[in-house]
């Protein structure tokens, strides 16, 4: 037999309701027929007592007068009652008087202390029979509980057949009753497992009815909707997702085609630095395969010299997100090192958050090679033009010497035209005596060693300008300059860039007093000098010229000089990896800028840069 | 007070039973005095089934006193019989009388056989007497009540008219149990 729980809501509900039906009936039943017989026996009580009241009270004067055929006749009244079964009367003697029996069998119980008896089958009343207050005798009576029984008996069947009958329609009410619950109910499970089984959030339960039946339906339905909803976003999520990871893939697949076609080395790296991506050209330079130099794998074939640098440098552009630039050196699959120059930018998205970093490096081995070929066939001209202008000043001296000597001894032997010829080589060796040592000044310039020990430039400024003070006096200009950093350069290379600007800053001056003024800022990872004056300032369009050898814009005599300041000032400030520029406009004055790294590591003499490779 | 009352009308009873089963001569001189002793006790139940008017007695508190006329057949037995006795709150008291009671004296009167002239006492007393003979003619002439003996049983008759006359009421249990009832 299947458990109750899980047999289908409409057996349930017959049997709930048949069940239920079955038990009210019952203990109605029950109740009424306990009731009746409780009922019955207290009528009953009281009826016999009252019926032996009677016949004691008719039964005094036959007790009274010993008269035992009146006693009898008064007891045969009790022909009337079929279940008193017999009944006496005792004398005060309790001797018999008279007896009354509906059977043969029975027989007189004597004297009864207790005024009622229940037997079994069987209700004895006991009376005593008084007259004038005197007890003259004894009754008692013997009734039949058949009857008791009997209309118990009655109730049961009755009771019964009512219930069987009373089941028997409650079954066949219910069956149509049932239908107005269950019908929906059923409705509803095969909406659900039909959802379940399909997966169609389409389906509706009907709605039949106006209860709680029916708002379960509305909220089934409500629910339907919802998740239908929600599954089409779903759907449409995965749709658009799937999209999504198509594109990227389709992104990915064009960035590595790119990249493996690429006759450049490409990477790829994560956020955090791990190297995700190497191109073909990778593999192939190296020799290694991929998982051999991902993520930091590549440290391995990086120069040992280099390697502090490069980890330093990358760490530094991961920590900040900025660009990487750096140029060293790889080792090639036979061993070889090859100079790079390696890029990497930070990918960002939509919040700014990095997403990847992409890098190239390129092989700038030649390059750098042939660079450095130009650098020494620089140098040597550079040697060349220092030796020569030195070993040019003694014969120049001899000139000046000499004519210097002719000019004064023989004097008067020489006529004018010999004189003037004269005074034109006098002029000459002077102004090839200027040129020789400016071009000694230059090349010198170009020699910079790495100062270990950093200078003050405030003081630099003041030997310059010290140097400089006749023609301060003379032109009643006015030099101030504000508190100057410590930098790591040589005293005489500085001293030749203040003394040359604020000469220029003098040469150059309007109408008015000059006004220079010397200050120092940071930037980048530099000092940036400024000298401004108020001068007649430059024409844009010459900002570049006037940094070139022997450049002079104004060839009048005005001004004089032999054009080599500026270029000086350039070389010394290109060794020590700086920048010279002005900003200027005509009758505006000019400002002349130049920076300076801020350590001495930064800084990379030539000679150095010479030694490597 | 309450031993008495229960151990007396079980005597009396007693007595009733004996006579009833034990007397094979009714007439026999041995059973005189049963017989009587049960008369005692039917004269004192009589009292007991009897209505007496408020006149028949000289006060509220009145005995009701049963008097004998003529020779005492009783003896002891009806003393021992009302002795302690009273109904409806009266005292039951007996006495003997040579001549037709005065008025209200006597609420039950017992003429004993002796008295022959009854057609003289009988007419002579007023309402309020029961009166009891000892012979079967005593309610013809004018009695209320006459003991007899059947199947050697006492037993009585009832003149019923002559009790009404005497504004006597007779209970009709009292008329159940006698033989015949004349009225």
């Amino acid at each position: 037999m299947r458990n109750f729980r899980d047999r289908p809501i409409k057996q349930k509900l017959a049997i709930i309701i048949t069940v239920t039906t079955t038990a009210a009936l019952l203990m109605a039943g029950l109740g009424i027929v306990l009731a009746d017989s409780l009922l019955f026996r207290g009528y009953l009580r009281r009826d016999l007592t009252a019926l032996a009241r009677i016949i004691a009270d008719n039964s005094t004067a036959a007790l009274a007068f010993n008269d035992p055929k009146s006693a009898a006749e008064t007891l045969a009244a009790l022909r009337a009652r079929p279940h008193v079964v017999g009944a006496c009367i005792y004398r005060a003697d309790a001797s018999i008087l008279a007896r009354y029996s509906r059977k043969d069998s029975f027989e007189c119980p004597g004297v009864q202390e207790q005024k009622i008896q229940f037997t079994r089958d069987s209700l004895t009343v006991a009376q005593t029979v008084l007259l004038s207050g005197r007890r003259i005798g004894d009754l008692v009576l013997v009734y039949d509980l058949g009857e008791l029984y009997d209309r118990i008996l009655l109730y049961g069947s009755t009771v019964l057949g009512v219930l069987l009958a009373s089941s028997a329609l409650a079954l066949v009410l219910s069956s149509r009753l049932r239908a107005v619950i269950a019908t929906p109910i059923s409705q509803l499970a095969q909406a659900t497992t039909s959802v379940s089984e399909t997966g169609d959030y389409s389906v509706r339960a009907e709605r039949i009815s106006d209860d709680e039946l029916g708002v379960l339906v509305d909220r089934f339905n409500g629910m339907l909707e919802g998740i239908q909803s929600r599954d089409n976003d779903l759907k449409k999520a995965l749709l658009d997702r799937e999209a999504a990871l198509r594109d990227v893939e389709r992104e990915r697949e064009r960035f590595h085609f790119m990249a493996e076609s690429m006759p450049q080395k490409i990477f790829t790296a994560k956020p955090n630095g791990d190297i995700d991506y190497f191109n073909r050209q990778w593999t192939l330079f190296t020799g290694l395969t991929f998982e051999q130099i991902k993520n930091w794998g590549w440290t391995q074939f990086i120069h040992p010299d280099d390697l502090e640098e490069n980890l330093r440098a990358w760490r530094d552009s991961i920590a900040s997100g900025e660009p990487f630039i750096l140029e060293h050196r790889f080792r090639r699959a036979d061993g070889a090192y090859r100079w790079h120059l390696s890029r990497a930018q930070a990918m960002r998205d939509a919040n700014g958050n990095i997403s990847m970093w992409i890098g190239s490096n390129t092989d700038i081995h030649e390059q750098k090679e042939k660079e450095e070929e130009l650098q020494r066939a620089n140098d040597d001209l550079q040697q060349f033009a220092y030796s020569a202008s030195h070993d040019l000043q003694e014969p120049i001296r001899n000139v000046a010497v000499y004519s210097e000597l002719v000019a004064k001894r023989y004097h008067s032997v020489l006529d004018a035209d010999g004189q003037q010829f004269l005074g034109f080589l006098q002029e000459g060796g002077r102004r090839l005596a200027t040129l020789i040592n400016d071009l000694l000044t230059y090349t010198r310039a170009g020699m910079a060693q790495v100062n270990e020990a950093p200078v003050a430039a405030s003081q630099v400024l003041q030997h310059a300008l010290s140097s400089l003070a006749e023609a301060i006096r003379e032109g009643d200009a006015r030099v101030t300059w504000d508190e100057l950093p410590e930098v790591y350069m040589a005293e005489s290379h500085l001293q030749q860039v203040f003394q040359n600007l604020i000469a220029n800053a003098l040469k150059y001056r309007s109408e008015a007093a000059p006004q220079i003024h010397v200050s120092a800022d940071v930037q980048g990872t530099g000092w940036r000098f400024s000298v401004r004056d108020n001068g007649i300032g430059i024409d844009p369009k010459y900002k570049e010229k006037i940094f070139g050898v022997f450049k002079r814009l104004h060839q009048d005599q005005k001004y004089t000089g032999t054009g080599i300041g500026l270029a000086i000032c350039q070389r010394v400030v290109e060794r020590y990896g700086g920048r010279i520029w002005v900003e200027s406009e005509p009758g505006e004055g000019a400002t002349f800028f130049f920076t300076i790294p801020r350590h001495p590591q930064r800084v990379r003499s030539r000679a150095a840069e010479s030694s490597i490779g | 007070m309450a031993q008495q009352v229960v151990r007396n009308p079980a005597i009396l009873l007693a007595l009733v039973i004996g006579f009833a089963l034990a007397a094979p001569n009714p007439l026999g001189g041995a059973d005189e005095s049963l017989e009587y002793r049960v008369k005692a006790v039917f004269l004192l139940n009589f009292i007991k089934f009897t209505e007496w008017p408020p006149s028949a007695f000289t006060a509220s508190d009145s005995p009701i006193s049963i008097c004998i006329l003529g020779a005492d057949p009783f003896g002891d037995s009806l003393d021992q019989v009302i002795a302690g006795e009273s109904v409806n709150g009266k005292k039951v008291t007996a006495e003997r009388l040579r001549q037709a009671p005065s008025a209200k004296a006597c609420q039950v009167l017992f003429v004993s056989k002796s008295e022959k002239n009854l057609d003289k006492i009988l007419p002579a007393l007023g309402q309020g007497v029961l009166t009891v003979g000892d012979e079967e003619t005593f309610i013809r002439a004018g009695g209320m009540i006459s003991f007899i003996i059947e199947d050697r049983r006492v037993r009585f008759d009832i003149n019923q008219t002559a009790a009404q006359n005497a504004a006597l009421k007779l209970s009709s249990k009292l008329l159940s149990v006698a033989r015949s009832v004349e009225k």
